[in-house]
């Protein structure tokens, strides 16, 4: 057909002798958006480097609107109208919006000066473009990721883009600002623009896309139209193996017994108020609601990062109190956070180190700190948690996504804890590794541990918590037993206007 | 009133404040502070640590550090006045040399750094320490005490003469000065208004980003090293000029107070975040205070106490700011407030 766009025929590529695409044959029509998807590591990434031109495959051919390159670089692929929005957007935080956009002009066209009124008007056309509007003299850095999303889109466009390619476009991104997103990209399908999308969130795909491409190990595996391909048979090809999960019931749960982690009102001036719950041992309880909700503060209230300013909170019983992380953690409460990267591991240090960083304490003996005692014991959570790893020496940034999650619940649980509040228990992991994690999460609770989830993926709270919280505008409005309501139902409780 | 919140809230005003509490501050206690020729003392010690600054902003907005440039324009400087001792010509000739020996060696900085993606600090601190070894023991550089003729013309001119009514004393401010103006309106046109200034605040902003549009991350990083070298040999001729000698020691430790000036100006040690004028309004505070509490006989190690006094306060100010624009909290409740209300 001569409506290809992009056409890649076998297409190998090896690093340090591992090769990380084999054969790769991909087409990819004019006017469509077509959705590439796979697990972390799968070689997603290096096919858009090799489109862009950063790396330079060892055979095969990559032919661009019936032209054939057999290498590509960045002038030449922009030249061609193929503009990508890394995961990262490559934008400028310190420098403002308008001046993020018109930046690439400015070196496209060689100039000398800068003329800031032409400039402005440049990146006001480009927001038009895409029908947003964000002021043009804020600083990036200080925008949302989804606007910085925009900006980065927005920039694409002036450069005479024909073919956009969005490389996991919404990781960092809530679910409304995902549904924005989306329309922006169907209206630019509609102004002719050919977009390939890269994903590993399956419902995204099938929201967006109208063929695909499945990628494993550097294999094409599957290819065709989403409206012929259910969920299930996704997941199957981007894994190789059958995933289904099954409601969770709290077998171990004992139900006479008094619950063991209780609040009463609690509340947090201006986050949220008359919070009541409580979670017996052996549950997991879920608690969901959009971003803004509040259940976030929730949990980092518990957890004394905010402490509360009105309410009670009982453990075992008891009143305590929680004025601080310190208070929280002698009494055995725990937390995960949201953003693993930055707020729950160090990236740079050694898996066993990481392991027993709240842990240290244990391992001081006369010699000071014993690195072999750590070792051993770090190779025994290593074994519970099926972390996949040759070293435990390694930097825990060695790691995917899934096991370094898994990192982070090692190390909470190596103090014991009688609650585990997990904050976005899956955010950024694949689908293989997410369901191990749920695995993982349903054996602490079978421990006894009472484990609250916190999370807006409601496939993921309603598969895996016995019992759920909505919470809206900082306050619990719904409280239900995941096996009484679907999916659908929880989605519109989250969502429900007064 | 907007306005006025959002110019409060830049880093400069902070310098700014200080500044003007500072002047009044001496006036209050010597009462000679606003004197014609107390102020032209002081517009012509801005000169020599001015030039210097822009240079160094230049770096520091690039995302990088320089330290050596003292001892790179005190070796350039050398170079320049033993080359051209017999000199009679323009002086703009030893000025253009100059340039390019300190060019050189900015670069000499500039590449190692780019290249090998080495910390600045280590390796500005190496060239500082091979730049004043090369100068001393290489080159055996002894104190000029007159300086090329070429330079006789420029060194005498005067812009013009204050004298003080009151104590019959009288200030010149030097020709060279208009140097130093000259030197802030490039720097200024340079980083606003040319591409290339926009480049430079993108490649310290986000160096990987910039890669990814296209900008050569290499020569931005390179080429404001090159500037920070020019910059500090201009200066360093300037500074003969004025005193009307040269010192291969004189300029030891410099390094110090110019930084310290451009961090108050506001600019960022991380990178991508500096203007010319927060950095002008660093000038003028450090060297005001500096002066003004020599002619207070003032102590200098309370000089020294002084500058680091402010420089905490100052420090602690910007901290102050990313803080309360960095709250975890959102204020769900609030927000739905103000939605109930509009309802209503």
């Amino acid at each position: 057909m001569s409506d290809t766009l992009l056409k890649l025929s076998d297409i190998n590529i090896s690093f340090s002798g591992v090769q990380i695409l084999k054969n790769v044959n991909m087409q990819i029509q004019k006017g469509e958006i077509h959705c590439l998807i796979g697990e972390n590591g799968c070689g997603k990434s290096t096919i858009v480097k090799i489109v862009s031109g950063v790396y330079k495959p060892d055979s095969g051919t990559i032919e661009i609107n019936g032209k054939s390159h057999s290498v590509m670089n960045p002038t030449a692929a922009m030249e061609e109208g193929i503009q990508i929005i890394w995961q990262d957007f490559s934008v400028f935080p310190n420098l403002t919006v308008f001046e993020n956009i018109a930046l690439n002009q400015d070196l496209y066209n060689k100039n000398f000066f800068v003329n800031q009124k032409e400039r402005r008007k440049l990146a006001r056309h480009a927001l038009d473009l895409i029908g947003v509007d964000i002021d043009l003299d804020a600083t990036v850095g200080s925008l949302s990721v989804a606007k910085k999303q925009l900006v980065a889109i927005a920039r694409a466009l002036l450069n005479n883009a024909k073919f956009i390619i969005m490389d996991e476009p919404t990781t960092a991104l809530t679910k409304n600002e995902v549904a924005s997103l989306f329309k922006v990209v169907k209206d630019l399908q509609k102004q002719g623009m050919t977009i390939l999308f890269i994903g590993h969130k399956l419902d995204e795909v099938f929201e967006i896309a109208e063929n695909f491409t499945i990628i494993r190990n550097g294999e094409v595996v599957k290819e065709g139209q989403t409206k012929d391909f259910n969920q299930e048979d996704f997941v199957y090809y981007m894994t190789g193996r059958n995933i289904k999960e099954s409601l969770f019931d709290a077998p171990n749960m004992d139900k006479d017994s008094k619950p063991v982690f209780e609040t009463k009102d609690l509340c947090l001036e201006n986050e949220f108020e008359n919070v009541s719950l409580h979670i017996n041992s052996g549950e997991i309880l879920g608690i969901t609601g959009l971003l803004g909700s509040g259940r976030t503060e929730l949990a980092l209230s518990l957890y004394g990062m905010h402490p509360a300013t009105g309410g009670e909170v009982f453990l075992d019983g008891k009143k305590i109190q929680v004025k601080s992380i310190d208070d929280a953690i002698k009494q055995g409460i725990v937390y995960l956070p949201e953003d693993r990267h930055t707020e729950g591991l160090c990236m740079r240090r050694a898996i066993y180190h990481n392991i027993h960083m709240s842990t240290f304490d244990k391992f001081v003996g006369k010699n000071g700190i014993s690195e072999s005692d750590m070792y051993d014991d770090a190779l025994k959570w290593v074994d519970k948690f099926h972390i996949v790893t040759p070293n435990v020496e390694n930097p825990v940034a060695t790691l995917s996504g899934g096991n370094a999650q898994k990192v982070v619940i090692s190390r909470l649980m190596s103090m014991n804890p009688k609650v585990l509040i997990l904050n976005g228990p899956t955010v950024g992991v694949d689908v293989g590794a997410k369901f191990d994690i749920h695995e993982e999460i349903r054996r602490i609770a079978g421990e006894g541990v009472a484990v609250i989830l916190i999370s807006d993926d409601i496939a993921e709270v309603h598969a895996n918590c016995n019992r759920i919280m909505v919470m809206r505008a900082g306050r619990i409005t719904d409280e239900v037993r995941n096996c009484d309501v679907t999916e659908e139902e929880l989605a519109e409780m989250l969502s429900r206007q007064e | 009133m907007n306005k006025i919140k959002k110019l409060l809230s830049l880093p400069e005003s902070f310098c700014l404040l200080i500044t003007i509490v500072l002047f009044i501050v001496i006036q209050l206690r010597s009462g000679q502070f606003f004197t014609s020729n107390n102020i032209t003392d002081l517009l012509a010690s801005y000169t020599v640590p001015g030039i210097m600054a822009m240079g160094s902003l230049i770096v520091f907005i690039s995302g990088g550090l320089d330290i050596s440039f003292p001892a790179l324009c005190s070796l350039g400087g050398f170079i320049t006045l033993t080359v051209f001792k017999d000199f009679t010509g323009s002086v703009i000739i030893p000025f253009l040399f100059c340039s390019l020996v300190c060019g050189l060696l900015g670069m000499f900085n500039g590449v190692i750094i780019a290249k090998f993606r080495f910390a600045p600090l280590i390796v500005t601190l190496a060239t500082e320490a091979l730049f004043w070894g090369i100068l001393h023991g290489i080159l055996r550089a002894r104190e000029i005490s007159v300086l090329p003729a070429c330079f006789e013309k420029l060194q005498d001119s005067v812009i013009w003469v204050a004298t003080n009514p009151e104590t019959g004393i009288s200030s010149q401010l030097p020709g060279v000065f208009l140097i130093f103006v000259g030197v802030v309106i490039l720097s200024s046109l340079l980083l606003r208004k040319t591409v290339y200034g926009r480049k430079l605040f993108a490649v310290g902003g986000n160096p990987s980003a910039a890669e990814n549009v296209g900008i050569n991350v290499f020569w931005i990083r390179v080429s404001a090293y090159i500037i920070s070298g020019i910059t500090a040999g201009i200066a360093c001729l300037c500074r003969s000029m004025i005193i009307g000698n040269y010192h291969p020691n004189a300029l030891y430790g410099y390094e110090y107070n110019v930084i310290s000036m451009v961090v108050l100006g506001g600019c960022s040690l991380s990178g991508g975040r500096g203007s010319v004028i927060g950095t002008i309004f660093g000038v003028i505070l450090i060297q005001t205070m500096n002066l003004s509490l020599t002619l207070m006989n003032v102590p200098t190690y309370w000089q020294k106490f002084c500058t680091g006094v402010i420089m905490i306060i100052g420090i602690s100010y910007s901290a102050y700011r990313t803080m309360k624009s960095s709250q975890t909290l959102s204020g769900v409740m609030n927000k739905t407030d103000d939605k109930v209300k509009e309802v209503k």
